[in-house]
């Protein structure tokens, strides 16, 4: 009877204390301590091209809910992902940094430098965690801002085109694409494809984009043997072929004549004066300009490089990442924890409307013209993954590649010397990377 | 009592264990770390390679560019500092009205700073907007309009410009100060003597100002080599590899976690540099000549 009764009090104890535990848990969770942000200066840094006011907006309200300034570093685009790099391999290093994710994670080597954040309270409100996920170890290393990104899409100027005979063009295959050019450029004093190749990233778009649709279902097998030293770049006759076209667009006068000196930067305003018809980048950039240029009409299309238009898009999203190396880490994963949160969230889609990372923010109503390709292209399964990042373990020396299209634009390659010089970068990369197969 | 006051040997020894930490270790791990594969993913477990890491880089074309630039831009602006930094010198030591005016406006661009400089310059050389080329439309040589800094070979030279127009003045200051220091009584013996302005210039003011002459010419050669900022700023040793430069194409492979490879490249420079300050050095100041 004595033992029973010891039992039951031990039990209804434990009970209790169990009970008690759950919800002092509950309520942490829902009240999470951010008193560590505090007085603290989070050093966010980011490229001009990643950068967009709404940051400061939603910076500016962090600090007066949490008094915690943010200190935004911006970098020129072209000297970007060199300087992360460098950053993190010397430890010199922001609190934050952008960087595009997961696409980039094996060049930052972000499994020797950047946090684990797979279990951070935001993880369970992404709207697609499974494509976040790093494809070598499962965990997750950034807070991503938005659930999809990277549509390689040409954004054209509507009044422009309508003004020499071409309303809501749709080519359906290479040559109507060059009819269009051709088109714009007798009929328009506006130079019909620009470029902006100071910033090397945007030249290399059209064969990032370009290759894996030429190469169809030969892509996956053809990857992997690149990989595996099997083949050279040069035995890759679809990329030969892409670049052939790219570069014609140069010869037969199509694009602009300062494209080696101008940057991303200058682009809205080079195609708000209607100096350029259209322009081939990604959906950020868009949605950019027709918040800062609303009296001009962006339409958009997909460039066919095969024999129907197939939408190449990044499988990668920008993500913020928390180096190991810096001062305050956990201010820093408690202060992406804030910025993940809806009221901070909804300030940047106010102003930027678009595809939410997290399932409980408003993304509001996305821009006309890249709501038009998700719902033909992403809706319908209608895409392929860029080249880059299929091929992320090579990333590092993709900036060489880059570099090499823009001496092609410049005239000063061809395209098999392209490949040819790059194969060289390439093997001695992937030999210093420590690949097998290199050695 | 005359006493003499000695300070004991180890107040030096502070800024003697800074250097050898800070400056003495670094240079001894960059060198015996270029001959090895360390990289950022085997940052703890390097390979030695023997000499792979340089017979690499004599078999890339766009190292030996970067050399190339690199030479090419030391030599040029070394030249045109020396030059212009001499007539400047020689223009404003005369009797010209407004010469304090002029010696701080010529030797301001040496004391801005280079990403400054860079900023501005690119907004001088731009092709659409560019006050360059506005100026050239003005004064009707529009057919001279040109994207200077999108052309690989005018994207060098406009560099090399900017690097002789920022420290001309700084030269110009050191030859102004070697040129007061020679004694008026020479060339009023040489003017006695029925010496043209020539050569009183050759045979008075030259020899007299070799000291100066050493400086500049050192010191400018080693900045010519050392050049990053500039090029960085302006080109980013673009377009494409055109005006790539050592200290750039370091930065590159460094920054690519190439930490061997770059190590290597460093130590080439480091070499390069220092042969070349010692003959420089050494060659002019056998010149020099006693006042």
């Amino acid at each position: 009877m004595k033992r029973n009764c010891v039992k039951s009090i031990i039990s209804i104890a434990l009970t209790a204390s169990m009970m008690c535990g759950m919800g002092f848990t509950v309520q942490a969770a829902e009240a999470e301590d951010f008193s560590v942000l505090e007085g603290k200066t989070i050093s966010f840094m980011t490229s001009q091209s990643k950068f967009f006011d709404a940051y400061q907006t939603m910076a500016d309200a962090i600090e007066a809910d949490y008094g915690c300034k943010v200190d935004f570093q911006v970098v020129p685009d072209d000297q970007y992902t060199s300087m992360t790099n460098l950053k993190l391999s010397t430890g010199e290093v922001p609190d934050v940094l952008e960087q595009n994710y997961p696409s980039q994670n094996a060049t930052m080597n972000v499994y020797e430098y950047c946090e684990d954040l797979s279990e951070e309270s935001w993880v369970s409100r992404l709207v697609n965690p499974d494509m976040l996920k790093d494809p070598k170890d499962g965990k997750l290393y950034a807070l991503p801002k938005e659930s999809s990104s990277g549509y390689q899409v040409v954004y054209y100027n509507k009044a422009l085109l309508e003004s020499c005979g071409i309303t809501d063009p749709e080519p359906q295959n290479y040559q109507e694409f060059l009819d269009i050019l051709k088109t714009i450029k007798e009929k328009s004093e506006a130079a019909p494809f620009l470029q902006t190749n100071k910033d090397n990233w945007e030249t290399q778009i059209f064969m990032t984009g370009g290759i894996p649709i030429m190469l169809g279902d030969k892509a996956g097998e053809t990857y992997e043997k690149l990989l595996n030293n099997e083949i050279t770049w040069s035995d890759i006759p679809e990329a030969t072929d892409v670049l052939q076209r790219y570069i014609d667009l140069y010869t037969e006068g199509y694009v602009n004549e300062d494209n080696l000196s101008v940057g991303y930067d200058d682009a809205a305003e080079i195609m708000a004066s209607e100096k350029a018809a259209m322009y081939l980048t990604v959906d950020q950039w868009a949605t950019d300009f027709s918040k800062n240029h609303p009296e001009v009409e962006l339409g958009s299309f997909v460039i066919p490089f095969g024999d129907k238009p197939v939408l190449p898009t990044g499988n990668y999203v920008q993500g913020l990442f928390v180096p190991k190396a810096g001062t305050q880490v956990d201010a820093a994963k408690a202060f992406l924890q804030v910025w993940s949160m809806p009221k901070y969230q909804d300030l940047y889609y106010a102003e930027n409307p678009g595809y939410p990372a997290f399932n409980d923010v408003n993304g509001g109503e996305a821009t006309a013209c890249v709501q038009s390709i998700v719902d033909k292209y992403i809706t319908t399964g209608n895409y392929v993954y860029e080249l880059n990042g299929q091929l992320s373990d090579a990333n590092g020396c993709f900036n060489d590649l880059w570099n090499f299209y823009v001496e092609a634009a410049a005239g000063e390659k061809d395209a098999e010397s392209v490949w040819e010089d790059f194969q060289f970068v390439y093997e001695d990369y992937m030999e210093q990377q420590g690949f097998e197969a290199f050695e | 009592m005359n006493q003499k006051k000695f300070y004991p040997n180890y107040f030096t020894y502070p800024a003697i264990i800074a250097f050898f930490i800070f400056y003495c270790i670094p240079i001894g791990a960059s060198f015996v770390m270029s001959f090895s594969n360390w990289n950022i993913k085997r940052i703890s477990s390097p390979k030695f390679v023997g000499l792979k890491n340089f017979s690499r880089l004599f078999q890339d074309d766009y190292f030996l560019l970067a050399l190339k630039n690199t030479v090419l831009f030391a030599v040029v602006t070394m030249v045109g500092i020396v030059v212009l930094g001499l007539l400047l010198a020689l223009l404003l030591n005369s009797a010209v009205k407004g010469k304090a005016f002029f010696r701080t406006v010529f030797y301001l661009p040496a004391v801005l700073s280079l990403i400054v400089v860079g900023i501005m310059f690119k907004a001088v050389f731009k092709l659409d907007g560019g006050i360059l080329n506005q100026i050239l439309t003005t004064i009707g040589l529009s057919g001279l309009v040109h994207d200077w800094l999108g052309d690989g070979q005018s994207a060098m030279w406009c560099i090399i410009f900017v690097q002789i127009w920022k420290w001309s003045g700084f030269a110009m200051a050191i030859y102004l100060a070697g040129l007061q220091g020679i004694p008026n009584d020479y060339y009023e013996a040489a003017t006695i003597d029925g010496a043209t302005k020539w050569q009183q210039f050759k045979n008075i003011t030259l020899p007299l100002l070799a000291p100066a002459f050493t400086v500049v010419i050192t010191m400018n050669t080693i900045g010519g080599f050392k050049v990053f900022e500039q090029v960085y700023v302006m080109t980013n040793g673009g377009p494409g590899n055109a005006t790539q430069v050592l200290n750039t194409y370091i930065y590159k492979e460094f920054s690519k976690g190439s930490l061997g490879r770059s190590s290597a490249m460093s130590l080439l420079l480091f070499l390069m540099i220092a042969v070349i300050a010692v003959v420089v050095n050494k060659g002019l100041t056998k010149r020099e000549v006693e006042m």
